[in-house]
């Protein structure tokens, strides 16, 4: 490789300037050590230390690791049986229709999905008088069904070069489904599922507006909590509890691209 | 083993009745039939497309067969699911489970049977010994070479003795020279376990080389099983004369009836002649095949065309040295091509042959094969 023309590094630059220089300031002013936001006073972490004493904050950040982790579980068990069964179904009329009813959910409107699952909700405490109110089940539900939406579409991408012979000669060898599927299949495309649980812990972790919808007194999630402060002026606590979050989506987000990187040349060195 | 007393009038060991495979409307195998005894390596050679892969796969109970039935040892095994049959696989792609070392790959069919465990490992051993791995039971198998995940591949199928190994392309994935080495490791192994091997490959070298009996492949159809000496030398058409090895064909119309019979070149209108006693109609038209090895060439005598049958002139177009054999191609003066390979110990008049020179070939009647399609 050559050197790059100087454009090419221009354009880069620009963009990941534009994309990330708003977010590099945030992170500049959690550790301002003045009050007010916008005048810089040298260097403090002090804000970090207010933000553990602030027990609002720390309980709704705990709230929304509990509705991450556990529409992340619900979403990858799901997820990945959708994926599988959309990978494994044969060409059919319909196909095309059914697979995209599984991704749908990534492009629809937050707002509608939001919407609809509150109705759901509702109606279903009138029928049957579960779940009872909204609340923290109702959270996780919300964010389990975009969960696995994207889990599916990740497992199916990764089950698309899967070599079927491999869950044949496990058949060859006396092995019958279910226990091919859990013994040889899943651990093979377990990297992808770990990507795809990430993805949705971070997606739930950030979502504001779904959850909005479908939250209930006592279980205001993290965003929600944020956007109702922030709505009263920006204080430098939310700058750093921006930050931390800025960090734990980029930590999740960097771990699933990481597998599947792995896992795409673990891939690669076995059709060699 | 079978005794004496059973193995007067009993059916072949492997035994393939009529079977056919139709995906929608398309026939991938058509009303094939074959035998198979213990102890053979039996090659299924085609092209792609011909139906070998997926006539193996009903073998191993990975397709069903639209009709027709597959018998091992005299028990119809047709409808008998693949974990369950006597058979076992080994994939081209190697199939190996890429989570797992090299030990637990071949333990898995064991495990599958429900072995004690001091016989799986015992196994395991063996296998490895067989296949010249034994230093890398631990590899992952993204940690090994092509080769040694094939010889993986290969043990962890005759883990659980099966009574028939169906190898799917089993070299194909392998550069040339390591494939050569890999065919004879295949042949020894197979002559040293005695299991019968049925081997699926495009490559008709590699059959030729391993197979006791090859059978080719064509459209679907089963079209003639042979052993490799006698497939090259009475190819049962013009396809599999083409497939196995090279060959020049002419094409001959058949003039007359009885004894005044006579099958004249289309190209050349020479008299063609050979040991073969098809009965031919009048104005039949057949071909005659000739292995370029037993073509003769020889400088054109001066003066006097070549009248006699079998023989013809023309002008030497191409050559081709390879070291210890040399490819020429004479043009006849028909225009018709004829391939032609010598060995190194050609002897002097061939030797001094250059390209555009006017040559003689001939051939003899016995190195001549009748085709009639």
């Amino acid at each position: 490789m050559g050197k790059r023309h100087p454009l090419v590094l221009f354009m880069a630059g620009f963009g990941y300037a534009i994309l990330y220089i708003p977010i590099l300031i945030m992170i500049i002013y959690s550790f301002n050590s003045s009050k007010l936001v916008t005048v810089w006073a040298g260097w403090s972490t002090k804000w970090y230390g207010e933000l553990l004493q602030n027990g609002q904050l720390v309980d709704a950040a705990w709230i929304s690791l509990k509705v991450g982790f556990w529409s992340a579980t619900i979403g990858i068990i799901f997820g990945t049986m959708i994926g599988y069964a959309l990978a494994r179904f044969r060409r059919f009329r319909g196909k095309l229709l059914l697979n995209g009813m599984a991704t749908a959910p990534i492009v629809m409107p937050e707002v509608v999905t939001g919407l609809s699952l509150l109705l759901l909700f509702i109606s279903l405490e009138n029928l049957i008088g579960w779940p009872a109110g909204r609340g923290l089940t109702t959270i996780i539900i919300a964010h389990a069904t975009f969960a696995m939406a994207f889990v599916a579409v990740v497992v199916q991408g990764r089950l698309s070069d899967f070599d079927v012979s491999i869950e044949e000669a496990a058949h060859d060898l006396g092995a019958r489904q279910p226990y091919i599927f859990f013994a040889i299949t899943l651990p093979v495309i377990m990297p992808a599922i770990i990507a795809g649980w990430l993805l949705a812990f971070t997606l739930s972790f950030d979502d504001l507006v779904i959850a909005s919808f479908v939250s209930g007194p006592g279980s205001s999630t993290l965003p929600i909590v944020i956007f109702s402060k922030v709505r009263l002026g920006v204080t430098p606590e939310i700058n750093a509890l921006a930050t931390i979050i800025v960090a734990v989506v980029a930590i999740g987000v960097i771990a699933a691209n990481w597998l599947a990187l792995k896992n795409e040349n673990a891939q690669k060195q076995n059709n060699k | 083993m079978a005794d004496k007393a059973d193995r007067e009038g009993r059916a072949p060991f492997l035994r393939i009745h009529n079977i056919s495979k139709h995906f929608a409307d398309v026939k991938a195998v058509d009303d094939v039939s074959l035998d198979i005894e213990q102890g053979e390596f039996f090659c299924l050679l085609g092209g792609s497309g011909s139906g070998k892969s997926t006539l193996l796969r009903m073998i191993a109970g990975l397709e069903t067969p639209t009709s027709g039935h597959i018998e091992i040892e005299n028990q119809d095994v047709t409808d008998v699911p693949p974990w369950k049959r006597p058979v076992n696989m080994m994939f081209q792609s190697y199939a190996l489970f890429p989570h797992m070392n090299v030990e637990k790959n071949i333990a898995f069919g064991l495990k599958q049977d429900n072995w004690p465990k001091p016989e799986i490992a015992a196994r395991v051993e063996e296998l490895l010994n067989l296949v010249q791995l034994n230093e890398y039971g631990k590899r992952k198998p993204n940690q090994l070479s092509g080769g040694q995940r094939q010889r993986v591949a290969l043990a962890r199928a005759l883990a659980r003795k099966p009574k028939v190994l169906l190898l799917d392309e089993p070299l194909s994935a392998l550069d040339k020279k390591l494939r050569e080495e890999t065919q004879r490791q295949l042949v020894a192994i197979q002559k040293e376990i005695g299991t019968t091997f049925i081997m699926v490959t495009h490559d008709q070298e590699e059959a030729m080389s391993i197979a006791t009996r090859i059978g080719v492949m064509d459209q679907a159809k089963l079209v003639q099983v042979e052993a490799p000496r006698e497939m090259y030398e009475r190819p049962a058409n013009k396809m599999i004369a083409g497939f196995i090895g090279q060959v020049n064909l002419f094409e001959g119309k058949v003039k007359g009836t009885g004894k005044a019979q006579k099958i004249i070149s289309v190209d050349t209108g020479g008299i063609l002649e050979t040991l073969e006693k098809t009965k031919l109609e009048d104005g039949q038209t057949i071909w005659v095949a000739v292995r370029p090895e037993r073509v003769l060439l020889k400088t054109k005598p001066k003066g006097r065309a070549a009248k006699a049958a079998n023989k013809s002139s023309g002008k030497l177009t191409d050559i081709m040295y390879l070291g210890g054999i040399t490819h020429i191609q004479v043009t006849l003066d028909s225009g018709h091509p004829v391939r032609i390979t010598i060995s190194e110990h050609w002897d002097e008049d061939e030797a001094k042959l250059k390209l555009g020179d006017a040559v003689e070939v001939s051939f003899e009647k016995r190195a001549a094969r009748l085709l009639v399609d």
